[in-house]
């Protein structure tokens, strides 16, 4: 007659507990893809959204700037500045980057860590 | 069956064991794991992006910021009214706050170490061009010549906090704008006794202090290339540096097939032929870093080894042959990342 070293209900126990050990690690330490955008307005901080818990697009406007925010992007889509720099920057999707409409005063940054401490250009 | 129960209870510890070691190892993480502060905003012509470690970030993050609009609209812009050399410009002469004295001495001297290939008086030419509002337009012979007449930083005078320009001069400190916010970024950061930060002022950058999650910071340079978002390079830096880029890729355009970038030579008037399509410049100050990364640009590689000499300075120069050659005082790593890009002779 074989004796079992384990019941069904000790490995179901010990696989829970390997599986809690696991969930504690991952949220403990998972930190890759958390894009936030701020976004400042005179100077001032307007708005922080975690793009990362977006679940879809949203556009807010502030100074006469459209910012259009989704899940891990960002950029400005229109304003009424005569240059359009701002618009032509285009998509934001790592941190770092960054976009403004200086005439109007507006910043959009992506926050959080990234492949590198900052980018000289 | 003794042994066997032994063996179960043993599995039974071991697994809870595992689970109370790894939860340990991830508080203890998340405890000493040190605060940051991130944000941005407006100023000198771009984002100034601010991350400080430890604490007080917010309130130095604030004071930087302030500082940074203020260096603009009170003191250094040529363009808002309310500045000192906007009236500088205006009138000719003027009594200047220590703040603005300090930057036009320094920014004087690099004009005169350089030979004039940095040269704050740069103003005519660089209103003829319009690079800052995309004029994209090349200006005749003649509107060059006139302009290049205002040019000529040994015209100027600065006798303690009075300085006055020559006939028709316009001093112009964008090239510089940037590196002088990080400077008085660096400024803020020691009031507050801040261990650390990273400070970007439109890809002028100052690493400062300690990096609490590593040895080193690390600095990616931007691939010279119109339209590219990646980084061709990498610099690893501990300590406090200053990090300047000029490049002929930002502000350009083309006519008649010839590219036209914004690196103005104050001798010829025209953008700089020294076959670069980069430099990076590393110093111990933002001022000089931008300064000196304009004044090479100008030079090209084989005339920067003294100017770089005389501020300890170390330079990347990237050719339009995507050949990388470096100069000066290795305070740093660097190391090409992109295999377009490789190492000269």
């Amino acid at each position: 007659m074989e004796i079992k070293l384990f019941k069904k209900s000790d490995i179901i126990i010990i696989a829970c507990l390997v599986l809690a050990a696991a969930f504690i690690f991952l949220l403990g330490t998972g930190e890759g893809g958390n894009l936030t955008a701020v976004i400042t307005a005179d100077g001032e901080e307007y708005a922080r959204i975690s793009l990362s818990s977006l679940t879809e697009e949203t556009e807010l406007i502030v100074n006469g700037v459209t910012v259009v925010l989704g899940n891990n992007y960002a950029y400005i889509k229109d304003s009424d500045c005569k240059n359009q720099i701002c618009v032509k920057t285009g998509m934001l999707t790592k941190t770092g980057q960054s976009a403004a409409c200086v005439p109007n005063g507006v910043a959009i940054y992506i926050a959080g860590s990234g492949e590198v401490d900052a980018v000289s250009y | 069956m003794k042994h066997i129960g032994k063996k179960r209870t043993a599995a039974y510890i071991f697994a809870a064991a595992a689970v109370i070691i790894i939860g340990a190892v991830v508080i203890y993480d998340a405890l000493s794991r040190t605060d940051t502060y991130e944000t941005a905003s407006v100023a000198m012509g771009s984002v100034l992006s601010v991350k400080i470690y430890g604490d007080n970030g917010e309130e130095a993050a604030e004071e930087i910021i302030e500082r940074a609009q203020s260096a603009e609209t009170q003191y250094i812009s040529r363009y808002k009214e309310t500045s000192e050399i906007y009236a500088l410009n205006e009138n000719g002469t003027g009594e200047l706050s220590d703040f603005t004295a300090e930057i036009i001495s320094k920014a004087l001297e690099i004009s005169e170490n350089s030979g004039g290939a940095f040269d704050i008086t740069i103003g005519n030419l660089s209103s003829l061009w319009d690079f800052d509002n995309e004029k994209n337009t090349v200006p005749s012979e003649d509107e060059i010549t006139e302009a290049l007449e205002g040019c000529g930083y040994e015209k100027i005078t600065l006798s303690g906090n009075t300085c006055t320009l020559g006939e028709n001069q316009t001093v112009d400190l964008g090239a510089v704008g940037k590196g002088a916010a990080c400077d008085a970024a660096a400024e803020v950061l020691s009031e507050y006794e801040i261990d650390g930060a990273v400070i970007s002022a439109g890809g002028t950058v100052l690493v400062y202090g300690e990096n609490p999650d590593n040895e080193y910071w690390t600095v990616g340079i931007r691939t010279p290339e119109k339209d590219r978002e990646d980084n061709f390079a990498a610099l690893t830096v501990s300590g406090t540096a200053y990090i300047s880029t000029s490049g002929s890729y930002e502000k350009s355009f083309e006519e008649d097939g010839v590219l036209y970038h914004h690196i103005l030579s104050p001798e010829t008037g025209m953008p700089a032929q020294s076959g670069l399509l980069s430099v990076t410049v590393v110093s111990g100050g933002g001022l000089v870093s931008d300064a000196l990364s304009t004044a090479c640009f100008v030079l090209g590689y084989e005339s920067s080894a003294d100017l770089l000499d005389m501020y300890n300075a170390f330079g990347i120069f990237v050719t339009e042959d995507k050949e990388v050659l470096t100069y000066g005082d290795m305070t740093c790593v660097f190391e090409i990342t992109d295999d377009e890009y490789v190492y000269g002779d």
